[in-house]
């Protein structure tokens, strides 16, 4: 995927992220459409892996517009790029359920370590406040990619048709 | 030097590590406030969010007018039936003298200074709000143009909603009382002299405790801030969701239910 549709791609996500996807959140949760669009393009192209600083950039400013400290979600963009890097090497990336799978320990360990980072630096909030929005945030996650998967398998696959041709 | 070239990707990702976990820690020591270059950074994209968060704004208004459209009609004929009796009530009130010199005393709780002062308010729309992690940070379209600075208190119609932490030319960032570690001093509207601390606690919740025991406080009492610290006296925090007695701190502990509804909100108003 070229660097400019990438890029195009990271500001859409990160302009909707803070504004228009909050008409579909519920008891305060929505989708993370940058870690949606980062695990989308790692997972589906080879070279994918470079959309890992793009997510840690519009992570970045996504902490800066609004998260109580900047910092903690691109490194936890990094962490995911890297976990989905991996699966992407190891995991059939034509079939739907290993990408969902991907994405159900992603968010989950995504949304566990920035508790662990909030109660690290000082938030009172307990675990069970944290998580009770993980249940909602998994399936929104999950829903987002499963609309990009069916919009980008195809094209992200160069030669789906002639997989076995010689 | 040899090593890092060999371990080009290893190096790589290390120095990014290195460097976030530096910006968090600058991040911590800053109170969640972000550098000039953050501030300009939040600048820029705080003007491209607003006609985006109108857009978000409006939908929202008009998907949930049409779900509450009997609702809506109902609670109309509730308020209007409510507005009749509070008429009558309060010419009562007028003409007894002694009941009247009580509503001015429990007036006194709104003497705030700030709210006295209109001029001292700005009101401004939120434009940024990641619901993607459970803490509520948003940022306004008002910033130190308008008078706002870090720590300015943020309410809304309805009462106390936090603070700012960070505030720059056109937009101020603001956490909400929930997911401030900082306490808020408070008094109860009805009995004055019953006052306490509240902070957030770990279920997300306000939680608090009452500073001499010898006082009453119910379930459904009003609290408002005592004005101690950097909230302005009289603005008002929640009701009195459950009282209990912690035998091993000898403390009556309240839990309050907020008073301001964080899901639906759309404006508030920054006392500068």
């Amino acid at each position: 995927m070229s660097f400019k549709k990438v890029l195009f791609i990271f500001i859409v996500a990160f302009l909707c992220q803070l504004s228009l996807v909050n008409i579909f959140a519920v008891k305060n949760t929505g989708p993370n459409l940058i870690l949606c669009v980062m695990i989308m393009i790692t997972f589906l192209y080879e070279d994918g892996f470079r959309s890992i600083p793009f997510a840690i950039f519009f992570g970045l400013l996504l902490d800066i517009c609004a998260g109580l400290y900047v910092g903690v979600t691109p490194l936890l963009m990094l962490g995911a790029g890297i976990f989905t890097e991996v699966a992407r090497i190891w995991l059939n990336t034509e079939k739907i359920y290993t990408l969902l799978t991907t994405v159900l320990i992603i968010t989950i360990m995504y949304h566990v370590l920035y508790f662990v980072a909030m109660k690290i630096l000082g938030n009172p909030a307990g675990a069970v406040f944290a998580l009770k929005g993980l249940p909602l945030f998994v399936i929104y996650n999950c829903a987002v990619c499963a609309i990009m998967f069916v919009m980008m398998h195809k094209k992200a696959e160069k030669y789906h048709n002639d997989r076995y041709s010689i | 030097m040899n090593w890092l070239k060999e371990h080009r990707l290893f190096s790589v990702i290390a120095g990014i590590v290195l460097v976030l976990c530096l910006v968090i820690i600058v991040s911590f020591l800053s109170a969640g406030g972000s550098s000039f270059i953050g501030r300009g950074t939040h600048r820029m994209i705080s003007v491209a969010e607003k006609p985006l968060s109108y857009i978000t704004s409006g939908v929202r208004n008009t998907v949930a007018g049409i779900f509450r459209y009997n609702s809506v009609k109902d609670e109309n004929e509730v308020l209007k039936k409510r507005i009749a009796e509070l008429e009558a009530e309060n010419t009562e009130l007028v003409l007894k003298k002694s009941e009247l010199s009580q509503l001015r005393n429990l007036s006194g709780a709104f003497d705030s200074e700030a709210y006295k002062r209109n001029k001292d308010l700005v009101a401004a729309n939120i434009i940024e709000l990641d619901y993607s992690n459970p803490y509520i940070v948003f940022s306004v379209d008002a910033g130190t143009d308008k008078g706002v600075k870090k720590n300015s208190v943020v309410v809304n119609g309805n009462g106390l909603v936090g603070k700012v932490i960070e505030a720059g030319n056109g937009y101020a960032k603001v956490v909400s009382i929930l997911s401030d570690n900082n306490n808020v001093s408070f008094r109860v509207l009805k009995r004055q002299k019953v006052s306490g601390v509240l902070s957030a606690n770990k279920n997300g919740e306000l939680e608090g405790y009452v500073l001499k025991n010898k006082y009453r406080i119910v379930k459904g009492d009003t609290l408002i801030t005592s004005g101690i610290g950097i909230y302005p006296k009289g603005i008002k925090i929640g009701k009195v969701k459950s009282v209990d007695y912690d035998d091993d701190r000898q403390l009556k502990v309240v839990k309050v239910k907020p008073a301001v509804d964080f899901e639906t909100m759309e404006k508030v108003a920054i006392f500068k």
